[in-house]
């Protein structure tokens, strides 16, 4: 069975240093990923990623067991990348193609997922839908950013956004919900096959 | 469109992206806690095993309110204590204060400042501060370790705990006031064994 996150916070305070490196595998994709999409800039997100990593060594000993340890994680990942964004506002003038073909993902290269099965204008059409859906995701305002991100692409439950996010399980789906709104509105003109 | 459909739409279109991938961030983060431990940072867990590692048993005594001085105005504490840290050997006293006096005791590199105020006929507030003494890493001269507050009830015994800074429970200080005892006030601060997770 897989050592828990926990487990591993007891090995690090207990002065193994070196199992913290498993915690910053385990979660280091999901906190660049939800960097990235606040940011927009890989090397950035990355910057921001290692910084909250390196917060969370430092304040480990503050660690509460009872926080889940991803929550925790994206919690501090979000204060940095926030007081980052509006130190620089970045915020309001991220640039809505960001995310587009032409742009691609910055020097990271991305696996493009193969649609077995369908046509290549099909393919085509689905990889066209995906890059005008991050387009229009970056430029959601950044709360509702956050919570659709958490919750869409990383799949986590309402109830987990609702303590990284300190607000209430409702509120939190209230947003992921003006999220949806306000994307499905937004992409509904060009892609009616799929928000009919 | 309703609001479920919506949803599953979503999911279904979110599922063909892919999470961005960095490259590993170990080094990087690595490297940046080795840069902070240079820098002293540090220091704050370095306290915490420390304060929790000396064996350091604070035994209060405090016999009351012993009467009022003229007209009433101000009231005496007399506070018989003992403090023992680690090893050392305990170092005991009398401490008289007047009503909301701050008085120091001292043992070793640990400095106690203790408040005795009297908030009515029943109840007897009792501020403590534990700090630690001494050139700080920091380049400060004492480090507060905690301060606890607690309002004693006369005969009812009371219990604050005391945390280190990773939040866990180092001590407890247990105080039970008796204003008719002569030995009233009595109050002891223990540590707490860690508790093995």
């Amino acid at each position: 069975m897989d050592e828990t996150d926990t487990q591993i916070v007891d090995r690090v305070l207990a002065g193994e240093t070196d199992a913290f490196k498993q915690l910053v595998s385990r979660h280091q994709q999901l906190l660049y990923d939800l960097s990235f999409r606040l940011t927009g800039n890989a090397t950035e997100a990355e910057d921001i990623a290692q910084a909250a990593f390196i917060k969370m060594f430092s304040g480990l000993s503050s660690y509460k067991k009872e926080l889940v340890f991803k929550n925790w994680a994206y919690t501090i990942t979000l204060n940095i990348a926030r007081n980052r964004l509006r130190r620089k506002a970045l915020l309001r003038f991220l640039p809505l193609g960001i995310f587009s073909p032409a742009n691609g993902d910055d020097d990271i290269p991305v696996q493009e997922p193969v649609e077995t099965g369908s046509s290549p204008d099909a393919r085509l059409d689905a990889k066209n839908m995906r890059f005008s859906l991050e387009s229009a995701i970056s430029g959601l305002p950044e709360e509702l950013k956050t919570s659709f991100v958490l919750y869409h692409l990383h799949k986590n439950p309402v109830q987990d956004i609702s303590e990284t996010l300190g607000i209430t399980p409702n509120a939190a789906s209230i947003r992921i919900y003006k999220a949806r709104e306000r994307l499905a509105k937004e992409l509904a003109p060009k892609y009616p096959e799929y928000f009919h | 469109m309703k609001t479920n459909d919506l949803e599953k739409t979503f999911d279904a279109v979110c599922g063909n992206i892919p999470l961005k991938e960095p490259r590993d961030l170990w080094p990087g983060v690595s490297l940046g806690i080795k840069e902070r431990r240079q820098h002293g940072r540090p220091v704050k867990t370095l306290w915490a095993v420390g304060f929790s590692a000396a064996a350091v048993l604070i035994v209060l005594s405090i016999p009351g309110a012993s009467e009022s001085i003229k007209n009433g105005i101000k009231k005496l504490f007399s506070s018989a204590y003992s403090v023992q840290l680690g090893n050392n050997a305990a170092a005991s006293g009398t401490l008289l204060s007047a009503d909301g006096e701050l008085k120091e005791i001292r043992s070793g590199d640990m400095l106690l400042e203790v408040r005795v105020t009297s908030i009515s006929q029943d109840k007897a507030k009792i501020e403590l501060s534990v700090l630690h003494t001494g050139k700080q890493a920091d380049g400060s001269a004492r480090k507060l370790m905690s301060k606890p507050t607690i309002i004693v009830m006369k005969g009812k015994s009371a219990e604050v705990m005391v945390t280190n800074n990773q939040g866990l429970p180092v001590y407890k200080l247990k105080m039970t006031p008796t204003e008719t005892d002569p030995a009233a006030y009595t109050g002891t601060l223990a540590p707490i064994p860690p508790v093995s997770n």
